[in-house]
């Protein structure tokens, strides 16, 4: 699937994969400094001594690693136009320096929008995976994206 | 606006500390154009986020902050009011809902965050702990909300003696 991608190509119930991004202490702990500091994130030695037994990437860094993920997977080859939202995030295990995640996409849905003929909303579900194929972090959105033809019904 | 800002809000640690209904003011939220750039070069390099004038093309217009760097800088407030307080109270995130991106964040753009206490409900299986749900509201300067989230935090009760394994 290396095409421009418009509306019409989310297919609902289709799975996609792709990354990978191997994360790395420095990140995490850069990362957090700016928007997460807690010691957890940005102390490796404090770190080691919570119940987490050492450093862990602030849920939001995870968010966000995996909102790079899917830009390079699809988003930017897409007629994307911006997300209105995100339906809920839920951080099932923590993200640690030397993990590599990639992103696992399912279209749940898609609706052609009645207001704006020329586009519609994909709703997905992304699941970060980690090398060991757990799901660290699973997500819920919705995808504003444009439509290749722009007055037919989907 | 009518909300009043917590009183005492320096005191709130412990799961007891959060009453439902209670609205607060955490801070202010504001983008440079070149904070925008950099955040989304990283990590959400939509055209939109990293390139003003492609961005002037495109539906919005002009540049605006990537929706994770809006969230993000409502969660430092969140999480620097936290270590603020001590911290001792806070023992991990769930994750969040209802993340609405409502409006557009806009280089120069400042914006009032806003927590609202939702419910706070102890835990069945764990004693020593709750979980307190809060919405977070980021307001612009013509009292649009730009972004909201509901947002899950597991408290410690201020009897639970602060230590124990999450």
């Amino acid at each position: 699937m290396t095409a421009f991608l418009h509306f019409e190509d989310f297919e609902i119930g289709s799975t996609e994969t792709y990354g990978e991004k191997r994360v790395e202490a420095g990140e995490i702990m850069a990362f957090a400094r700016e928007f997460d500091p807690q010691v957890i994130h940005t102390d490796p030695v404090a770190a080691a001594e919570s119940p987490f037994g050492g450093l862990i990437a602030s849920g939001l860094h995870s968010c966000s690693m995996m909102m790079r993920l899917m830009c390079d997977g699809y988003m930017l080859r897409s007629a994307s136009r911006g997300s209105p939202g995100v339906d809920e995030v839920r951080y099932l295990l923590p993200v640690r320096p030397g993990d590599v995640l990639r992103v696992r996409v399912t279209v749940l849905d898609k609706r052609r929008s009645a207001s704006r003929p020329e586009m519609g909303i994909v709703f997905a579900r992304h699941d970060l995976l980690n090398q060991k194929d757990e799901v660290v972090l699973e997500m819920t959105s919705k995808v504003m994206m444009g439509c290749r033809d722009l007055k037919g019904a989907a | 606006m009518t909300a009043q800002p917590l009183k005492g809000l320096s005191r709130i640690d412990w799961l007891e500390d959060f009453i439902p209904g209670t609205r607060s003011h955490l801070g202010q939220i504001g983008f440079t154009e070149a904070e925008i750039i950099a955040f989304a070069r990283d990590f959400d390099p939509q055209s939109f986020h990293i390139d003003p004038e492609a961005a002037k093309r495109s539906p919005y217009g002009g540049l605006i902050a990537s929706g994770w760097h809006t969230m993000a800088k409502i969660m430092k407030l969140v999480s620097q009011s936290s270590l603020d307080r001590g911290g001792a109270g806070f023992i991990v995130s769930p994750g969040f809902e209802n993340l609405r991106w409502r409006k557009p964040c806009r280089p120069g753009d400042i914006l009032d965050v806003w927590t609202e206490v939702m419910s706070v409900t102890p835990s069945a299986s764990r004693p020593d702990r709750g979980l307190v749900i809060q919405e977070f509201s980021a307001v612009d300067g013509t009292g649009d909300v730009a972004c909201s989230v509901t947002g899950k935090v597991f408290f410690r009760k201020r009897d639970s003696g602060g230590q124990d394994e999450r």
